[in-house]
């Protein structure tokens, strides 16, 4: 509760060293903890009257008269050393002295509290309170005539600023007031009511308004219940109910000095009265504005106080029965009132403030404030808000979110294939040369052809499996029986492996590790994202390693680890920061990235089981059907983009590795892998189009095509799976297979295209019978034969041939 | 973003949740419920959002378990007992 | 805050509510606040028949620690954003 940097429950001899100090938010509450400790027992004492606010209190209209002159900004508008000087302090002290004086050993104890924690007393002070020790003690019988005036402290407690200034916390929902004084009211009642007589005593003394300072009952009543006189502390209550309103209203709303002095008649009235007075004026005059608040809280409550003094007597019996009810009933319910202490509150408020100030409110709302830039259409104040959203700005453009932000098309991979096949068919078809002898050949294989010849029936795994099964089969025929080509290809190439003779340190990567790894990947990217939105030349070392792809980057050895990054390329997470990822890495960098997964890719789960041929059913589980889109989405048109940065030789090299580290055969039934091949081949035909090549590269790049080749040979119709329409229903316009064909016709020559051509013969008609079945007059379908035509065309027009649904005739140009 | 930890960092349980980001997660919820679904959203509550996912409600007694499908939604933390990484 | 900021985003969609207490309340999200209480205009209450008072309702605050789930189109969610802005409120310090 304390927020302005006193503290309620000191005792007073504790204050004056904190005067005119001014106290931000967090030392207060680091000097709170400290002040407060060993204290808390003197509430009662120090806040007399509290008890007796009873649940009726008028915050109401006591913050009525408050708010105008101490908003929220009030603790800015007055220092601590302004309030002290404005303040007066005497009815403070004399109600501590008049609530202390029937409890000798507590005063003692206040005063021992006092100096034990604050040893830097001036002598001043210290003098103040063995005086009021000593009056305490001569005083104890005229006790009621030193409590200070009502209205003395209900003026004090109207200025604004001071009290503004304790009331409202920063975020202005706390009220502070109940707080304040519900505490104290249970411990009150358990302390022993020593002053019975004198309570009631002054009284009938002083029936007059301008006599109630002298009163001494209202720091007492709260132990009235343990009183002889209970009857009549209900009364208390009622009165306090009916007056409270009214009389605020009839005190005036004065500046504390002069107020202070009107006020201090009624205290001479006794000389003892005066004499204190001006002791503990003088002791006080120190204080911190703290406890100058305090007091004017305190006084306020204690002129609430004197007017049910005033006026029960005039009760009647039935009205007593009610307060008493009423009394009981409060007491109820502040049972339970002084559970949270000070301190405890302010902690609530402090965290109850952080939670609804944010330092960062665009970081907090980050996903709204994107949301609308990303998807304007949604948000209709769109335009504005953009204006100012750089963060969402800036992060839109250096993190490539998805396809580009609110610029955002279908930009599907295999779209952009497509275009560059076309490109290569284009530029290829400008030679022509090759268009004279394709258009020879195509059409002699296939007038000639007659009848379907059943499928072959092809055993091709992948070298991964092949591996293992050798494996299998060495344990089981002991040891040398690796006869079959395939495998001694398999040995020869493992002990090429530069990783062969590196000392092995085989790690495991359980599911839980690649995400730990993916998950940092994506930590280092973001923050190189957020410091690149503020710094051009980001240090992406951190983020390299973290991909971690120099680790075990071979794809060899039966017991040997997959590298983790193309274990993280088998999670939809992996593949979707892809793009993101690439804006950062260096040309070298993605060079590397792609040639680990290009002897790795028999590794990634999209080619190990994305092939038709490894299930009984001959298709793909819809999982990994999944997974082959998200890769198209991603993976396909990262590559595209690297793959155009790549020189000529690059390309080759790429390729070679492919062929060298996977069975080309097995990668070409699977819908990735045909793409890569896609990808790289017609990139290398582009450039080799755009002739600026040596004859040394392209000598190079004519061994390449034929490893190729070979290891494709006599397998081509088996990139067609089982079920044509798994690929290619006529929706869509592309057709992956074609696309690969008319791409592999293109690097050939005469024989072979020839040979494609003949593997594929089935495969042709059988799509231009499938356009055929597709009736003319089902309009909703047309478009489909139209479809499915142009996609076999797309392969067909390589050789200068064009097909419709019923015959193959010669391309007219 | 200046406060992002390094990878070397002590996991906490929340991390755990962080990897499941954009892969499946059984969620266990009060009142004989589970959630599995792709996990596209969370915070330090246990709210979240899944995609692609089934409700299971299980009875007592002889009652077959009712399956719900939703393509996207939030649940509330405070349902929340468990949440598991499942393979899908 | 971040599904305080995920629900600003759906404001004016249609979103499905499921109570606690089983009731599913079909509407257009008109607002929330930071507790994620909810106030949905137009409602319908799915599974009505059990429950005819919300009959002649047309609009109602729900209170955030009432809901269960909300169900929403998967088009108004950008999952991708969201996953990030998840990886951010993990690191952000309170």
């Amino acid at each position: 509760m304390s927020f302005f940097g006193f503290d309620p429950t000191a005792p007073p001899g504790a204050r004056p060293n904190e005067q005119a100090v001014s106290h931000d938010f967090q030392d207060t509450y680091d000097g709170l903890g400290e002040l407060e400790d060993g204290d808390d027992i003197y509430n009662d004492e120090t806040f007399g009257a509290a008890g007796s606010v009873g649940k009726d209190f008028d915050f109401g209209s006591a913050s009525g008269h408050i708010q105008p002159g101490a908003g929220l900004p009030a603790p800015q508008t007055i220092s601590y050393a302004q309030a002290a000087a404005q303040s007066n302090d005497d009815e403070f002290m004399a109600d501590l002295w008049g609530a202390n004086a029937p409890a000798q050993a507590s005063s003692d104890a206040v005063v021992g509290a006092v100096t034990g924690e604050k040893k830097i007393l001036s002598l001043e002070e210290i003098e103040a309170q063995l005086t009021s020790i000593d009056q305490q003690q001569r005083q104890l019988p005229q006790q009621p005539s030193q409590f200070a005036p009502p209205p003395f402290g209900y003026p004090g407690m109207m200025a604004p600023p001071q009290y503004g200034g304790y009331m409202v916390p920063p975020g202005g929902f706390m009220p502070p007031p109940p707080g304040q004084y519900a505490p104290q009211f249970p411990i009150m009642q358990g302390l022993p009511g020593q002053l019975p007589p004198q309570l009631q005593q002054p009284i009938p003394q002083h029936p007059q308004q301008q006599q109630q300072p002298q009163q001494p009952q209202q720091p007492q009543q709260p132990q009235q219940p343990q009183q002889p006189q209970q009857p009549q502390q209900p009364q208390d209550a009622v009165h306090q109910k009916s007056s409270a309103k009214a009389d605020l209203s009839q005190f005036p709303v004065l500046g504390s000095k002069d107020v202070e002095r009107q006020h201090q008649q009624p205290h001479q009235q006794s000389s003892e009265d005066s004499q204190f007075q001006s002791q503990s004026q003088k002791s006080q005059q120190p204080l911190p504005a703290q406890s100058q608040e305090f007091n004017q809280f305190h006084r306020d409550n204690r002129h609430h106080n004197h007017h049910h003094h005033h006026q029960q007597q005039d009760l009647t019996p039935e009205q007593q029965e009610r307060a008493a009810r009423r009394q009981e009933k409060v007491s109820r319910i502040m049972r339970y009132s002084g559970i949270m202490n000070p301190k405890d509150k302010d902690f609530v408020t402090r965290f109850q403030l952080s939670q609804i100030v944010t330092e960062d409110p665009y970081n907090e709302d980050f996903y709204a404030q994107v949301y609308k830039v990303i998807h304007p259409k949604n948000s209709s104040l769109q335009e504005t808000s953009q204006q100012h959203n750089s963060i969402a700005q800036a992060y839109l453009e250096q993190s490539g979110h998805r396809l580009g932000g609110r610029y955002k098309r279908a930009d599907v991979a295999l779209q952009r294939m497509q275009q560059q096949v076309q490109k290569a068919v284009t530029v290829a078809k400008e030679r022509p040369k090759l268009t004279q002898y394709a258009r020879e050949g195509a059409l002699g294989k296939i007038s000639f052809g007659t009848g379907k010849k059943p499928r072959q029936q092809l055993e091709i795994i992948s070298k991964a499996a092949q591996r293992k099964l050798e494996k299998e089969k060495k344990e089981l025929e002991g040891g040398d029986a690796v006869s079959d080509e395939l495998g001694e290809e398999a040995v020869a190439k493992k002990n090429r492996s530069p990783s062969i003779s590196a000392p092995r340190v085989i790690k495991k990567y359980s599911k839980k590790d690649i995400m730990s790894i993916l998950e940092g990947i994506i930590t280092e990217l973001m923050s190189v994202e957020s410091e690149s939105r503020t710094n051009a030349n980001v240090d992406t070392t951190q983020l390299w390693e973290s991909l971690r792809v120099l680790e075990q980057s071979t794809s060899f050895g039966e017991d040997e680890e997959v590298n983790p990054f193309i274990q993280c390329l088998n999670f939809n997470k992996g593949l979707k920061i892809l793009s993101r990822l690439f804006k950062f890495l260096s040309r070298e960098q993605v060079l590397t990235i792609v040639t680990l997964i290009m002897s790795n890719l028999e590794n990634l789960s999209v080619i190990k089981n994305g092939s038709y041929t490894t299930y009984e059913t001959k298709k793909v589980p819809e999982t990994i059907v999944k997974l082959v889109e998200v890769y198209s989405m991603t993976f396909s048109k990262v590559l595209m983009n690297a793959v155009l940065d790549f020189k000529f030789n690059e390309i080759i090299g790429l390729l070679v590795i492919l062929i060298e580290h996977n069975n080309v055969a097995y990668v070409s039934t699977t819908k990735i892998g045909l793409t890569i091949l896609t990808t790289l081949l017609s990139r290398a035909e582009l450039i080799i189009g755009e002739g600026t090549i040596s004859a040394t590269d392209l000598s190079e790049w004519s061994s390449c095509y034929d490893e190729l080749f070979t290891s494709l040979e006599s397998r081509i119709a088996a990139i067609f799976p089982p079920h044509p329409e798994d690929i290619d229903d006529g929706s869509s316009r592309e057709n992956y297979v074609w696309q690969f064909l008319a791409t592999l016709s293109l690097g050939g020559k005469l024989n072979h295209q020839r040979i494609i051509v003949d593997e594929v013969r089935d495969e042709i008609f059988g799509v231009m019978s499938r356009a055929k079945a597709i009736d003319d007059a089902d309009a909703d379908n047309l478009y489909k034969k139209s479809n499915l035509l142009n996609n076999l065309n797309m392969y067909l027009v390589v050789m200068g041939l064009v097909a419709d649904e019923t015959e193959i005739k010669e391309l007219q140009t | 973003m200046s406060t992002i930890r390094t990878e070397s960092q002590q996991q906490e349980p929340l991390d755990l949740i962080r990897f499941q980001l954009d892969e499946f997660v059984l969620v266990k919820l009060r009142g004989a419920r589970e959630m599995k679904g792709r996990l596209q959203g969370y915070d330090s509550h246990c709210n979240m959002v899944l995609s692609e996912a089934e409700e299971y409600i299980y009875s007592a007694g002889d009652e077959e378990t009712v399956v719900k499908k939703t393509e996207m939604v939030f649940v509330r933390g405070d349902s929340v007992i468990l949440i598991s990484p499942i393979s899908e | 805050m971040l599904f305080f900021s995920f629900f600003k985003t759906l404001v004016d969609q249609e979103v499905t509510v499921e109570l606690k207490n089983d009731i599913e309340i079909k509407g257009t999200l008109k607002s929330v606040d930071q507790y994620l209480n909810l106030k949905l205009d137009n409602i319908s209450c799915v599974n009505g028949t059990n429950y005819p008072h919300l009959h002649s309702v047309k609009n109602l605050f729900i209170r955030g620690s009432t809901v269960r789930y909300v169900h929403m189109s998967p088009n108004s969610v950008d999952c991708t954003l969201l996953q990030d802005a998840s990886r951010r409120g993990m690191y952000k310090e309170i």
